[in-house]
């Protein structure tokens, strides 16, 4: 019975000031007078999977030319829809161009520098990494559990913030070198064995 | 494949009997399935013109819009699933788990006094409502004395909540006896997710004070621990009868807790645990031979507290199979002026999975209880014998076979089950789905669910009614030594859609068919001579009702643009039950808008209106309520401060139960300061 008419004045006035607001949004523009700093996931994950190609060096004889681009590949259902194509078009890196190749099931995988493995996939993960276990191919997850069943970079959201998790040993095998930038953004940890 | 990386897509924190069962209802992750809202917008306005243009380290500071995420693989789950997420709870204020489940569609959460809630799908709500089976993190939290849940005593750190699974309908054949009328899971993070410290303070009109404070440690890379403590202070609601008067029944508990996880994703240790003690006021009329009136009027304080420990080991096989075990302890005590009972319960479960074979997907299981129970005898409650301590064995098996790839599957299982009550249970269900293309998919199932009884349906002698005189006439309702189990029969059909990118739609439909329900006959009155010679008129507990209920759930989820989220549930029950004293209790629509809105970054603004429909059983009147929550995050400091209204509407109304027993739910406005660091 606390202090009730306190409540119900603060009570008139939260319920006036939230419709006002509401109604005003409809046309939803994002407001530009902050500098923007949000995303999209997947707009989000596509810039990262442009930065992880500037800080991982290949070896010489995974492209067969100097300015061959850098094939990107996604498995399964494609979670970013045209969002990669359009991240990644026309952009370069070292020399290098973009190219972007789906892959239906894990057994398809081939020729490509960079593969995205969905959230939809986790569960064929190991398959998947089985597939291009001998190849320099970056792999890229979004699974917590995908560095340490082998994969090497995942890209976590944790409280609306991305987070990345590496796992070193996997890219040294596959003939990767990760620039110690990117390992110091982001959490190291290795193969559960 | 991996069927443990497989499970935890499916449930990132796995937990054995709170989400395998949800991975088994889920199937192969297949390519090919509805596209979820998550899933990018076809014209978004990017807010960064050009993503690629920020470096590694401006790319980590960038807050993720994921507004309208959900578990992709709940839209192929084969039942009447809904998930809420744990941003979603703090985003509309929810300080406690019954307020959750009021975002859930279809479920009825009734707030019959400041702390005590009637909740319930489909029908048959009580204040110790008898038919849903309710998981926190794995452990099975309705009392084997009555099948219900003291809802009171039900908590954690909400903010820790990962997600709540809800499931209308019955699930027996995959979680056992109770699972009648839905199932509710509260599975909280794993302590890798919760790393670092989060206080939480505020306080308010009804809500009067709440602190609660976490710290989360990595001990190594494989290895995560968190400790958590919290405190709550509730105001008394209004009486229901003098809305001038306090209701007394308020509340002040406290509780603390931890959850640690070991080791890598295919052989990972889980410990976790926590205590509890709270009071909570009540003034109750206590029934009595010796009063003018046939009853004292107590003015109580329940002392309630309790505890558990949880072990859980799951570990994937070389060749693909997984097994999860796990075993947990519970202890829960409540001492009320009309009863005390203590429950000890030891639980042990073990499910296993076979490596996938191309078209089958097969699990099995077996588990074991054992509960020891105490009870305080008092005139208004008794329960012969005043101790026990009874046993549960069950095992499940369950095959899903893809009879068409990405297109046609089907679930058979059967659980068994053997207590001390009605022996042998057999719980078969069959279910459909049928996923019609990439954005939609329909399911249906027929299922056969029963609850077991319960101690009081067995043992019990209640008198809650004594009408004074020379010799008192005695009320008493006597348990039936016979009581078998109620036993539901389920036709469930329903169907999801993502109609366009920024929409989508899930209705379910049901007729359930009930039979063997509890019920009274009226017995040939006796006296009995002692204390005072009185006169009992009994009323023999027997499985004498039948009922039939069908009725209909929608849930629509519209995104009108990236930073806001609005959601319409609707539910509507149709109950007929054979004794009409069962009928008139549970409302037959209940409807909810939520409109979810980031109006500019930092800035949050979350409304909900529901809608209750009259219950005529109690005179309670339909009702519409709001809640607001204005919220202002600052990122970079990890503070954020809220300030939040509930029951705006109407200075006081009532939701549920007679009028001398239910309270009036007041308006009330509380503010919250979180501090991540």
């Amino acid at each position: 019975m606390a202090a009730a008419a306190t409540s119900r004045w603060l009570a008139g006035a939260l319920v006036l000031a939230s419709w006002p607001l509401l109604v005003a949004r409809a046309p939803c523009q994002a407001p530009s007078q902050d500098p923007p700093k949000a995303l999209p996931e997947y707009e989000l994950k596509a810039a990262f999977l442009f930065q992880f190609v500037k800080y991982v060096q290949w070896p010489k004889e995974a492209f067969s030319r100097a300015d061959a681009p850098v094939v990107v590949g996604v498995v399964g259902t494609d979670p970013f829809g045209e969002l990669l194509d359009r991240t990644l078009r026309d952009k370069v890196v070292l020399g290098r161009g973009f190219e972007i190749r789906r892959f239906a099931k894990p057994q398809d995988v081939r020729g490509c520098h960079v593969l995205f493995v969905p959230h939809r996939e986790s569960p064929r993960t190991t398959e998947v990494l089985k597939a291009v276990a001998d190849e320099p191919v970056l792999t890229v997850g979004e699974h917590a559990d995908f560095a340490r069943a082998g994969g090497m970079i995942a890209i976590l959201i944790v409280d609306e913030k991305p987070k990345l998790v590496v796992n070193p040993d996997a890219a040294r095998q596959a003939k990767l070198v990760v620039d110690a930038k990117l390992l110091k953004a982001a959490t190291v940890v290795r193969t559960d064995k | 494949m991996t069927p443990r990386i497989r499970a935890a897509l499916v449930a990132p924190t796995l937990s054995l009997r709170v989400t395998l069962p949800l991975a088994l209802l889920a199937a192969h992750a297949a390519p090919g399935i509805a596209q979820s809202p998550q899933d990018p917008p076809a014209s978004p306005v990017p807010t960064v013109a050009d993503p690629t243009s920020l470096d590694l380290e401006d790319l980590l500071e960038i807050r993720v819009i994921t507004a309208a995420k959900r578990e992709q693989v709940v839209t192929r789950v084969p039942a009447a699933i809904h998930v809420v997420r744990g941003e979603e709870l703090a985003r509309a204020g929810v300080r406690s788990i019954p307020e959750a489940l009021r975002l859930v569609p279809g479920v009825h959460v009734a707030r019959t006094r400041a702390n005590t809630w009637a909740i319930s799908a489909r029908g048959f709500n009580d204040n110790l409502s008898n038919k849903l089976l309710v998981t926190i993190d794995g452990r099975s939290v309705y009392s084997p004395l009555h099948s219900g849940v003291f809802w009171d005593v039900q908590d954690t750190f909400v903010e820790d909540i990962d997600r709540i699974e809800v499931i209308r309908g019955p699930g027996g054949s995959l979680w056992g006896a109770n699972a009648i009328n839905g199932i509710i899971n509260v599975i909280t993070k794993p302590a890798s997710e919760t790393l670092g410290g989060k206080l939480v303070a505020g306080g308010g009109t009804e809500e009067r004070a709440f602190t609660s404070a976490r710290y989360g440690v990595a001990l190594d890379d494989d290895a995560h621990l968190r400790v958590y403590a919290k405190y709550t202070r509730r105001d008394d609601a209004a009486d229901g009868v003098d809305r001038d008067r306090d209701a007394y029944d308020g509340a002040d508990s406290g509780r603390g807790g931890f959850r640690a996880d070991w080791g890598p994703a295919n052989d990972r240790l889980t410990l976790m645990g926590d205590a509890y003690e709270g009071r909570i006021r009540q003034r109750v009329a206590a029934p009595s031979l010796t009063s003018p009136t046939g009853a004292d009027l107590v003015t109580d304080r329940v002392d309630v507290h309790g505890g558990h420990l949880l072990g859980r080991w799951e570990h994937t096989f070389a060749g693909g199979s997984s097994v999860a075990a796990q075993a947990y302890y519970d202890f829960t005590e409540r001492d009320d002026a009309l009863f005390r009972d203590a429950v000890h319960t030891a639980d042990l479960d073990v499910t296993y999975r076979l490596a996938p074979d191309g078209a089958h997907d097969v699990n099995f299981g077996v588990g074991y209880r054992v509960q020891r129970i105490d009870v305080r005898n008092t005139f208004a409650f008794q329960i012969t014998p005043d101790e026990r301590t009874d046993g549960v064995a069950t095992a499940f098996l369950q095959d899903e076979v893809t009879l068409v790839p990405d297109t046609l599957r089907v679930t058979a299982g059967c659980k068994l089950e053997h207590n001390d009550y009605s022996d042998f249970e057999v719980q078969p269900s069959l279910r459909l789905a049928w996923e019609v293309d990439e954005r939609q998919t329909a399911w249906a199932a027929v299922t056969r669910a029963v609850r077991t009884p319960s101690i009081v349906d067995v043992d019990a002698r209640l008198t809650p009614i004594v009408a004074p005189g020379p010799v008192p006439v005695v009320f008493s309702i006597f348990g039936d030594d016979d009581f078998r189990s109620e036993e539901l029969l389920a036709y469930e059909a329903g169907y999801r859609v993502q109609l366009a990118d920024a929409v989508s739609l899930d209705v379910a439909a049901f007729y359930n068919d009930y039979d063997h329900l509890r019920g009274g006959t009226p017995g040939t009155p006796f006296v009995e001579p002692t204390p005072v010679p009185n006169l009992v008129i009994p009323i023999q507990l027997g499985n004498n009702v039948e009922a039939e209920s069908h009725g209909a759930e929608l849930a629509v989820n519209v995104q009108p643009g990236q930073d806001w989220l609005l959601q319409a549930h609707y539910g509507y029950l149709e109950l007929d039950v054979s004794e009409p004293a069962g009928e008139g209790r549970d409302p037959r629509h209940i409807a909810m808008l939520r409109s979810s809105l980031q109006p500019v970054p930092g800035l949050s603004l979350d409304t909900t209106v529901r809608y209750v429909s009259e219950l005529p059983a109690f005179g309670v009147d339909e009702y519409v309520e709001v809640g607001v929550r204005l919220a202002w995050r600052d990122a970079e400091r990890g503070f954020e401060a809220a300030l939040v209204g509930h029951d705006l509407v109407h200075e006081e109304h009532a939701e549920f139960g007679a009028a001398g027993e239910r309270s009036e739910i007041q308006r009330g406005v509380f503010f919250v300061l979180t501090w991540t660091f």
